[in-house]
């Protein structure tokens, strides 16, 4: 019979809607709902998290929330759009969230520990090659490190991010010229950019790549499929994507759309997105680009936060076993025995 | 329609207690085997054991007791209906299983001297071993991870695939969104549970069981359809659990000293779970509720009862309690037959398998709840999750790879398709299974008789096809829920044809025919299998001996 009462309650003031409990519900009694800034963003960064957890005062636990972006959350934070801002409920209200400066606020604060995050996954012994010096070859680096293959970057251009490019050095990555590529040499070889097919006798037509695999060849995939140029979360969003692809052609998985996350931990995870709505294409931010915030700003401004994502229960099948509860990093959420049994 | 496709050498359905055995020991024997979990919920804490375990339930320590000894002690449990050598061999392998967990990290309690602590649960024998491990699944997780398994969430098996008569792979849906997913593997290990949502719970909420209620009886309908036989489908079981909780501490608490008593207060069973008959009588003669007392314990015991019952297998009985005012130093725990579930670990229904955990269909192996190895528990399920992995292991070794069966895979896709545009079909997907299930319970539980069957038996026909033209689907967890009560109402069938075919009575109230009221050993000393007919969904009831120590089931030639 439908069952109207809530047994999983879930403190408002405290959940960051990171989706941990909805991923760990096997009665798959739980979902997200997901915060109108993190639908708006291409990344799909969890926006509210760290937020929430700077309004808290829990720096450190905010930093993990962005951890996975390592040393690239300094260039999105000074060269996103913002289109989560454009999103933002409080928008129409008194102004956005200021969010971009939060995350240059955290990417300041911890440029050093984010930087120090590429480090690389449990070794896959596969060898992927990245043609470019711009942000998606760097992001597609990255993503091949936390994966934990060997990564090599051809390029002959000095990049305009040489911060990232050394982070990724010391993580492992190697920086050769363009002329050195032996394409036989490497198991993937990915393309930053279309113009970077003539360098093997390609020629790839810029934002012609097929969106869901970005193969253009056995083994060579392109960053680009028309989205990269919309902007700087784009084109990282576009290469984390072709990494997915990678990977699943690494383990003869088919292609499919991207952000299922396949690559991380080996799990095939699934999407937690309840409903996504809005629109992803950029809008002008509200925000002035004036100076960083400084510890106490920062807090003041994440408090503003409305908290509009968090997990609830959607189908009413709670067993309670309490791992969804267990698990929460928050302390946010609590099992009650559904009151029929109670 | 976008159909997922994976390759791999050994594909295991479902990722509980017997599924990671199954992962690990595979790995172990041949690390360069593909293995590949599909697991309905989430991997991390998913199956019954979700938060661990209070004892390991058959365990043969040497000089304390030995195979035959439980094998004499699962015959008395079984009213003579088993076959030896599964339980056997389970028995036979429990010792090393507990010291293979106890390397792993599992917490066994053992006594100054360094004695396991054993407890009383079989009319004959210590086998129980107490354990105190809430950790027991993350253990096991960690485990199948340092394997290198792949493990796919969120996937509900719906079809096994074969190729000619042996099995080719299976074909699941994604529970969120629908997606179909075809896993091609040579050998497929159903350890999918039992079924846990039959009737209804007597809290009246439908998710309020004993074992996980994601046991929708998937695994017993996949094998069926598969060709494999299903046996002891007509043993129901009830059991006396924590009054609307249905949570069970029958065996903690009674074992360590506590008493269960009628409405009169006179004692039925004090130390040992070894009496549930006289249980069972007081219930049906109208001397329940029963009640579990522990006033007469000394502190110490109560404590260490309460810390039990409120870190392992299911710690929410501590709010339940609380919420209550049940303190067990003041008041008595109430108990109540709860729901029916069919079951192999707990029970005897599942697939009939042989000491190989071998379904008899090539490539095909069953084990946990799913699999008939009667009153296993969490030790049958462990030991036969690595018994099947070793032959799954061996039979991969030299099985050529086999072809996936398009048109199977298109008839389940259409029917998919079908089942998920919703048209105008108007019945609410929880209240189909709310009615099924109370539908099941007026006719299919004890106490039976051949017209109740038979009126189950035109129920399921009604409910068939709402299934097909009624129900209303709105997303993929409601599809998954239709298709668990699909397998819902096809166990049904099997329990009642099955019972229909036992024209005796045998396991007290877990089947009690009032027309044929008396054991009748003479006739009945069998199983009753179920296979499926020469058409898909049609039943076929036979019947086939009991087998002793030096028989299997099936010729592997």
């Amino acid at each position: 019979m439908r069952i109207d009462d809530n047994s999983i309650k879930v403190n408002r003031t405290t959940c960051i809607a990171c989706g941990i409990c909805v991923d760990r519900c096997i009665m798959d009694n739980l979902r997200l709902s997901v915060a109108p800034c993190r639908q708006a963003c291409p990344l799909d960064m969890n926006c509210q998290g760290y937020i929430r957890l700077l309004a808290l005062g829990k720096e450190e636990q905010a930093l993990e929330q962005v951890r996975e972006f390592g040393p690239l959350l300094g260039v999105i934070a000074r060269e996103c759009e913002a289109p989560c801002e454009s999103a933002c409920t409080r928008r129409r209200r008194d102004g956005a969230v200021h969010i971009l400066k939060l995350k240059q606020y955290l990417a300041q604060a911890y440029a050093g520990q984010l930087r120090a995050i590429a480090v690389p996954g449990t070794p896959s012994g596969r060898n992927v090659a990245v043609l470019g010096a711009d942000i998606a070859a760097m992001a597609c680096a990255l993503r091949a490190l936390q994966a934990g293959h060997t990564v090599t970057v051809f390029t002959d251009q000095e990049g305009r991010h040489e911060d990232v490019a050394d982070a990724l050095e010391a993580a492992g990555a190697v920086f050769r010229a363009e002329a050195d590529l032996d394409p036989a040499a490497h198991d993937a070889v990915v393309l930053a950019g279309p113009g970077h097919g003539s360098r093997l006798g390609l020629d790839v037509a810029p934002g012609a790549v097929d969106a869901v695999s970005h193969q253009v060849e056995d083994k060579v995939f392109c960053a680009d499929s028309g989205r990269a140029r919309k902007g700087v979360a784009y084109a990282i969003a576009e290469a984390f994507e072709t990494m997915c692809s990678v990977d699943r052609f690494f383990d003869g998985v088919p292609f499919a759309w991207g952000r299922d996350r396949y690559a991380q931990g080996g799990r095939v995870k699934e999407c937690r997105v309840d409903e996504r709505v809005g629109s992803n294409e950029p809008r002008s931010p509200d925000t002035d680009p004036g100076s960083v915030f400084d510890a106490a700003t920062a807090r003041r401004q994440a408090s503003r936060c409305f908290g509009c994502g968090r997990a609830f229960e959607r189908n009413k099948t709670c067993w309670y076993c309490l791992p969804c509860e267990l698990e929460c990093p928050q302390q946010a959420l609590e099992v009650r025995i559904p009151y029929l049994v109670r | 329609m976008n159909i997922r496709r994976m390759e791999t050498d050994i594909l295991i359905i479902g990722g509980g207690s017997a599924g990671c055995m199954a992962a690990i020991r595979a790995k172990e024997l041949a690390p360069g085997t593909g293995v590949c979990i599909w697991e309905k919920g989430d991997f991390k804490y998913c199956g019954s054991i979700a938060r661990g375990m209070d004892a390991l339930n058959i365990v043969c320590i040497p000089d304390l007791s030995d195979p035959d000894m439980y094998l004499e002690a699962v015959q008395a449990g079984c009213k003579g209906v088993v076959d030896a050598r599964p339980s056997y061999v389970m028995a036979q392998r429990s010792y090393e299983l507990l010291k293979k967990l106890e390397r792993w990290g599992v917490r066994f309690i053992r006594d100054k001297a360094g004695n396991y602590r054993t407890l009383q649960y079989h009319v004959k024998g210590r086998f129980q071993t107490a354990m105190d491990e809430p950790n027991l699944k993350l253990i096991l997780d960690r485990k199948v991870e340092e394997g290198n398994v792949a493990i796919v969430n969120r996937v509900m098996a719906l079809s096994l695939l074969k190729d000619g008569d042996r099995i080719a792979g299976a074909i699941g849906m994604n529970t969120r969104t629908g997606e179909l997913i075809v896993t091609r593997a040579k050998a497929v290990l159903v350890c999918a549970g039992g079924q846990a949502r039959f009737n209804l719970p007597a809290s009246g909420y439908m998710h309020g069981t004993f074992d996980f209620p994601g046991n929708s009886g998937d695994g017993y309908i996949m094998a069926l359809d598969a060709g494999a036989a299903l046996t002891g489908m007509e043993f129901c079981s009830r059991t006396n659990l924590i009054k609307d909780a249905s949570i069970p501490l029958l065996a903690i608490t009674v074992t360590r000293g506590g008493r269960v008593v009628d409405c009169f207060d006179q004692v039925l069973m004090e130390n040992a779970v070894n009496r549930t008959d006289k249980m069972n009588k007081a219930v049906d003669e109208q001397r329940g509720p029963l009640r579990i007392k522990l006033q007469h314990l000394p502190e110490e015991m109560v404590k260490e009862i309460e810390d039990i019952l409120f870190t392992c297998e299911r710690p929410v009985q501590q709010r339940f309690f609380r919420n209550r005012g049940v303190d067990f130093r003041t008041h008595d725990i109430e108990l109540w037959p709860t729901e029916v579930q069919l079951c192999g670990g707990h029970g005897m229904s599942g697939v009939r398998v042989d000491a190989n955990a071998w379904s008899g269909i090539p490539g095909l192996y069953a084990a946990g709840d799913v699999a008939c190895v009667p009153k296993q528990h969490l030790s049958g399920a462990f030991v036969f999750g690595e018994v099947a992995a070793e032959n799954a292991v061996e039979y991969c070794g030299t099985a050529p790879d086999p072809a996936i069966d398009d048109a199977a895979v298109k008839a389940v896709a259409d029917r998919h398709a079908a089942l998920a545009d919703s048209g105008d079909r108007d019945i609410d997907v929880r209240e189909f299974e709310y009615k099924v299930r109370r539908i099941i319970g007026d006719y299919v539980p004890s106490p039976k008789n051949a017209y109740k069957l038979n009126r189950w038996l035109e129920w399921s026909k009604v409910f068939k096809v709402e299934l097909e033209n009624g129900v209303r689907i709105e997303d993929g967890h409601d599809l998954a829920r239709l298709y668990e009560v699909q397998h819902i109402i096809r166990c049904a069938d099997c329990s009642a044809m099955a019972a229909l075919a036992r024209e005796e009575s045998r396991w007290g109230d877990a089947h009690h025919r009032v027309d044929f009221p008396e054991t009748d050993d003479a006739n009945w000393l069998k199983h009753v299998i179920v296979r499926t007919g020469d058409q898909r969904e049609h039943l076929n009831v036979s019947t086939a001996p009991i087998l002793g120590l030096n028989e299997d089931p099936y010729n592997a030639n």
